[in-house]
């Protein structure tokens, strides 16, 4: 192979660098943890409303353009950037820009995988909100685009490695300890709940079932916001902020939480390459546009492993998770004597690549990367199609296609309006 | 609810009624149906949606006849029970109805008269929609406001004949359903279109461009016309050379993607010749990211003949390329890719070897053991750590204890990381053992190694490294004895105290008796150990024991702190007054007490009774026994302050004896301010607290009135006051 004429970014990337930089310390450079101008990362960001103003503070990489398609948003967003960030109104046209490593994704979740695949193609590495996509069949082309592209991938939930898992009060690492070394046993039961110390905030991301059309106001580019989205009329209620309400855009509270809350038990059940088989909602009938609360979601793997979540919090003595050896719950409660002393002497998880800026320089996966991502979003999309659907549903994970039901398949694969297309 | 709501509900109900007349005879009351919706669960539902699929047509068609225009009236149970029929006749077996609930969708697509109303039931035959769909929808394709619902409900159904109604409306198309036409056919891979689709990617506009290059990329073909003008990968490779950066990048990519779908269609040595095009393309260059993609393709489709062309993008100095490289040698899983993985552990330079080894790190590095662990003697202490992390798994652990004996062994958070991930209660004898002729580093970690999983056989083992002649193994092995002990051994660990004069020996030995005594089931028994070694011990180890002796509890504990308190050696003093401060229980409530009242110093006087006060909140003591305890604390109280504190707990008692003690304190100017709030808690509902409505509250709760000045807190008093008769 010819060797190119290394631009900027092909020499920071580049092995010889990075050999070179391995044997001259860092603050010899610069001071300790002094990353060099010259050696930082950039990023852009596309959707800058609520969440997408969070992301300006995620990262140590330089924020060099913001992209909104409602100008409120984007004059903020280019306000709080400071004086190198531009901004932009169409996503192509940051994607376009040369200098950009890292595209942050906060957009609402009908734009997810289609610009996750354009950046990738563009090459660009990203770091993309949750849920990863709003149909399993996105979310399975991002991992294949990604993987094909040799690109690094992050989702913008962290409980597989970091924080407190919500009610449990710990990290879900010592779960995941009992849960690898047997002490629960298996199978096991995960149920996902308010008792348990999980919100599924159903009355705050429902929409409406009626919307009378309203103007487009002047400000935002509606036909940009609906990309792939069905055309329908504009009402406020179905954008900035309640967008979460309406399948065409997310999916309620499990679009929300969905990932926050699922992933980790994903970790916990060592499922990071497959689905569930059989899945089952409990729920009023769901309207065909807005998002409505459900009562129960309940998921069953092959090996017996099942997932339930309660999404009218009356499980009230379920623990969080309990296997025919034991349990663990809120406040990481468990019915095993000693269980802490007992994890002292078990062997940890393997460690996780939990340093996006780190994997991006080495070229090394993320620990909640497009390939697990995939897998703990279609935890989410699976729930969602059985609670639109209203009947039990069995899945083939390998195949990723529901068993004898072609309308539940016509949700993992729903076409995109016109241009859009992944 | 607002009026003009009720009056635009009220009147869309009443029309509805009026348009459906009366119910004929064996048919669903349609409206009744509609009125049901949303129903609360999935039994509910299927008996409404069977009783409209029983009524056949004219009732399927009397709900589609409620669907209103955007705008025209509130719908929404009507679009309820639509968008649920359409998913229950669409399960499994249901194909009578289906099909007929299908076609009242079509005569409703036809007899409505707004676009808004056919869209959503074309929105719904995407989820129901068959065969029987692929006329009526295609006569829609030509009107420019419903192209792209029709279009989106054909490619959800893929009826046999879709590409052909498509092909057919796009040759009367223009503008944006043209697009919307191209971009279907291509999603349908309509190899018939290229010749209507190719003058699309020439298009003054770019995105009119792209989609018709997406469309093309998938689109292979006869093998005849796959050359030459005007086929996709002509019209493809033309893209490619334009000067705007990002569509020659977006070009670039589908031409790989055609390089794929002409795989798909047999033709791998074309798809791989594109492919090697594509690669020479991105490594000479821009856009060069897109090398990994080639590379990846090139694999799936030439196998081992692709191994020169991976084995060369391994050396590109760039590193995503090369990473990409080395993650298909190993995911094609060939002995040649292997064997050339190995080469590159044992023989490349460092900068290839560390991105390896890292790669492997991410996936297995099982099938590459013996190559890794040769990087352990490596001269770069990066490449080492990047070994020693590539071998977190079971096989791993032999040779790092090896290494760990070697004299070179440095990267020792690195080791003691991956050996947490491998080691369990199976492997410590191997860890024990390894202590014997390790250099005193490494002795040092696997000490830690043991201690944190309580590696109990160890015991001997680590004991013996506590007279070790290296100070640091010392202090390591007394640590590790608190992990690594169990009861029956504390004497064995207390006679080790007397001896240890080193001031952090003796802190660490102590320490680790503490968390062994601390795991002795009976509470009372845990400070015995100690206290069996408190007469011989010398002045200093006897200030050390009793200062840790909180710690541990129990009453004989309590009785030598105590004790130990009211002596004459100051030092012993001092520690034992700080250890009965910290008690854990409310049974050294009154030495406490007793200990304040004698204290000359202000700092242990103030340390013990916020002790009292607080073992006395924490325990199990009845509130009348509580407050007892609290006011004969009062007098002892040094200062304004103190006093606060111990009337601050009178929160956890709402009685009236509480609020009497609270208010006998408004009084003071010094202590007044603090005390209003305290007495509003006490008096004053919160929540389910409905407050103290005792006559005798209101002369106290209007004193507090005259303090407290914050309105809310205000108009909490003055509602209590309200309450009480």
């Amino acid at each position: 192979m010819k060797k190119a004429p290394l631009s900027r970014r092909a020499f920071l990337r580049s092995a010889a660098a990075t050999a070179v930089f391995s044997i001259v310390p860092r603050h010899v450079l610069g001071g300790p943890g002094y990353t060099p101008p010259s050696e930082r990362l950039t990023k852009a960001i596309i959707g800058v409303g609520g969440m997408g103003l969070e992301h300006l503070g995620l990262g140590d990489s330089k924020l060099l353009a913001v992209c909104d398609v409602d100008e409120t948003h984007l004059k903020r967003a280019v306000e709080r950037g400071g004086p190198d960030v531009k901004g932009y109104r169409d996503f192509r046209e940051v994607l376009a820009r040369p200098d950009i490593d890292i595209v942050h994704i906060p957009t609402p979740p009908h734009w997810h995988a289609l610009i996750s695949i354009a950046a990738a193609e563009a090459g660009k590495d990203v770091w993309c909100e949750k849920p990863m996509a709003r149909t399993i069949g996105e979310s399975r082309r991002v991992r294949e685009v990604m993987q094909r592209h040799g690109r690094i991938f992050r989702l913008n939930t962290w409980f597989r490695f970091q924080s407190d898992l919500y009610g449990i009060g710990k990290p879900v690492q010592p779960i995941k300890k009992a849960v690898m070394n047997g002490l629960l046993g298996w199978p096991l039961k995960v149920t996902v709940g308010a008792h348990q110390g999980f919100d599924w905030k159903l009355g705050m991301w429902q929409g409406r079932p009626h919307l009378a059309p309203e103007p487009v106001p002047d400000r935002l580019d509606y036909d940009l916001w609906l990309g792939p989205a069905p055309f329908k009329p504009y009402n406020a209620h179905r954008t900035h902020g309640t967008f979460r309400g309406y399948w065409d855009y997310d999916g309620g509270g499990l679009g929300d939480m969905g990932m926050h809350y699922l992933d980790p038990v994903q970790y916990l059940l060592d499922k990071d390459d497959t689905s569930p088989v059989e899945m089952e909602a409990d729920s009023p009938l769901q309207h065909p546009d807005a998002a409505l609360p459900w009562r129960r979601v309940r998921m069953k793997y092959a090996d017996g492993c099942e997932i339930i979540l309660d999404g009218d919090n009356t499980l009230n003595q379920a623990p969080f998770i309990e296997g025919p050896e034991g349990w663990i719950s809120k406040g990481f409660a468990s019915s095993i004597a000693d269980l802490e002393q007992k994890l002292r002497e078990l062997p940890d998880p393997p460690p996780q690549q939990t340093d996006f800026e780190d994997s991006v320089r080495r070229r090394k996966t993320f620990a909640l990367n497009e390939s697990n991502g995939h897998r703990s979003c279609s935890l989410v999309n699976l729930a969602i199609c059985a609670v639109r659907l209203g009947r039990p549903l069995r899945y083939d994970p390998v195949a990723e296609r529901f068993v004898n039901d072609e309308a539940a398949n016509r949700l993992i694969d729903q076409p995109m309006r016109a241009p859009w297309r992944i | 609810m607002k009026p003009r709501f009720i009056l635009v509900h009220t009147a869309v109900i009443v029309g509805m009624l009026l348009r459906a007349g009366p119910v004929p005879a064996g048919q669903p009351d349609v409206n009744a149906a509609i009125e049901k919706m949303p129903a609360a669960n999935a039994v509910d539902a299927q008996a409404v949606f069977e009783s409209i699929l029983q009524g056949g047509a004219p009732a399927i068609s009397a709900v589609c006849d409620q669907v209103r225009a955007p705008g025209d009236g509130d719908d929404h149970k009507a679009r309820y029970l639509l968008g649920g029929l359409a998913f229950h006749v669409a399960r499994s077996g249901a194909t009578a109805g289906r099909e007929e609930f299908s076609k009242a969708l079509l005569a409703a697509i036809q007899k409505a008269g707004d676009a808004g109303i056919k869209s959503f039931h074309m929105g719904l035959l995407r989820w129901c929609g068959g065969a029987e769909c692929l006329a009526p929808l295609s006569a829609l394709l030509g009107d420019p406001d419903l192209t792209e619902p029709a279009t989106q409900a054909l490619l959800a159904i893929r009826a046999p004949g879709t590409a052909e109604v498509l092909l057919a409306a796009l040759k009367k198309a223009e503008g944006g359903p043209a697009i919307t036409l191209v971009k279907a056919l291509g999603e349908l891979r309509e190899a018939r279109a290229i010749p209507l689709v190719a003058p699309y990617a020439t298009h003054a506009d770019a995105e009119v461009r792209h989609v018709a290059l997406q469309a093309l990329a998938d689109m292979i073909p006869a093998r005849r016309q796959r050359t030459g003008t005007g086929s996709p990968r002509e019209l493809l490779r033309a893209a490619c050379r334009t000067d705007e950066p990002l569509e020659r990048v977006l070009a670039t990519s589908l031409l790989l993607h055609h390089a794929r779908r002409l795989a798909e269609a047999g033709a791998k040595a074309e798809g791989a010749a594109l492919c090697r095009e594509v690669l020479a393309q991105a490594a000479a260059e821009s856009p060069e990211h897109l090398a990994p993609a080639a590379l990846h393709a090139l694999a799936g489709m030439a196998g081992d003949q692709a191994l020169p062309d991976l084995i060369a993008a391994v050396e590109h100095p760039n590193r995503p390329i090369s990473v990409a490289a080395m993650r298909t040698l190993i995911s094609m899983n060939r002995p040649k890719a292997r064997a050339e993985l190995d080469r590159i552990l044992t023989r490349g330079p460092d900068h290839l070897r560390l991105a390896l080894l890292a790669t492997l790190d991410d996936s297995t590095g099982a099938a590459h053991f013996n190559a890794i662990a040769a990087n352990l003697g490596h001269e770069n202490p990066e490449v080492r750590a990047a070994a020693i992390r590539a071998m977190t798994h079971p096989r791993g652990l032999p040779a790092l204890l090896a290494y760990l004996k070697s004299e070179n062994a440095q990267q020792l958070p690195d080791i003691q990381k991956a050996i947490l991930t491998i080691a369990g209660p199976d492997e410590m004898s191997a860890i024990a053992a390894a202590l014997a002729g390790a250099p005193a580093p490494a002795r040092t970690l696997l000490l830690d190694l043991l201690g944190q999983r309580r590696a109990t056989g160890s015991f001997n083992a680590v004991f013996d490294l506590t007279a070790d002649t290296d100070a640091a193994v010392r202090l390591a092995a007394l640590k590790a004895l608190g992990g690594v002990a169990t009861p029956d051994q504390l004497p064995k660990m207390t006679r080790l105290l007397l001896k240890t004069t080193e001031s952090s020996e003796q802190t660490a030995l102590q320490r680790s008796v503490i968390h062994v005594s601390k795991t002795m089931p009976d509470a009372e028994r845990r400070a015995d150990a100690l206290l069996a070694v408190l007469p011989s011990a010398s002045p200093e180890a006897t200030e050390a024991i009793v200062g840790s002796l909180s710690e541990l509890g129990g009453p004989a504990a309590l009785r030598a702190v105590t004790e130990a308190g009211a002596g004459e050696q100051e030092n012993v003093r001092n520690a034992a007054l700080k250890s009965l401060a910290d008690w854990p229980d409310d049974s050294a409530a009154e030495a406490m007490l007793q200990a304040s009242v004698r204290a000359t110093d202000l700092t242990q006087k103030v340390l013990l009774l916020r002790g009292y006060v607080r073992v006395i909140r924490a325990g199990a003591l009845p509130a009348e026994e509580k407050l007892a305890r609290y006011r004969a604390a009062l007098p002892v109280a040094p200062r304004p302050e103190d006093k606060a504190m111990i009337l601050g707990a009178l929160v956890d008692i709402k009685t009236m004896d509480a609020l009497r003690l609270l208010g006998g304190h408004l009084g003071d100017p010094a202590l007044r301010e603090q005390i209003a709030p305290l007495a509003v808690i006490v008096a004053c509902a919160d929540g389910e607290y409905k407050g103290l409505t005792d006559p005798a509250a209101r002369p106290i709760l209007s004193a507090v009135l005259e303090i407290v000045k914050d309105d809310n807190v205000r108009a909490r008093v003055t509602a209590q006051l309200a309450k009480i008769e």
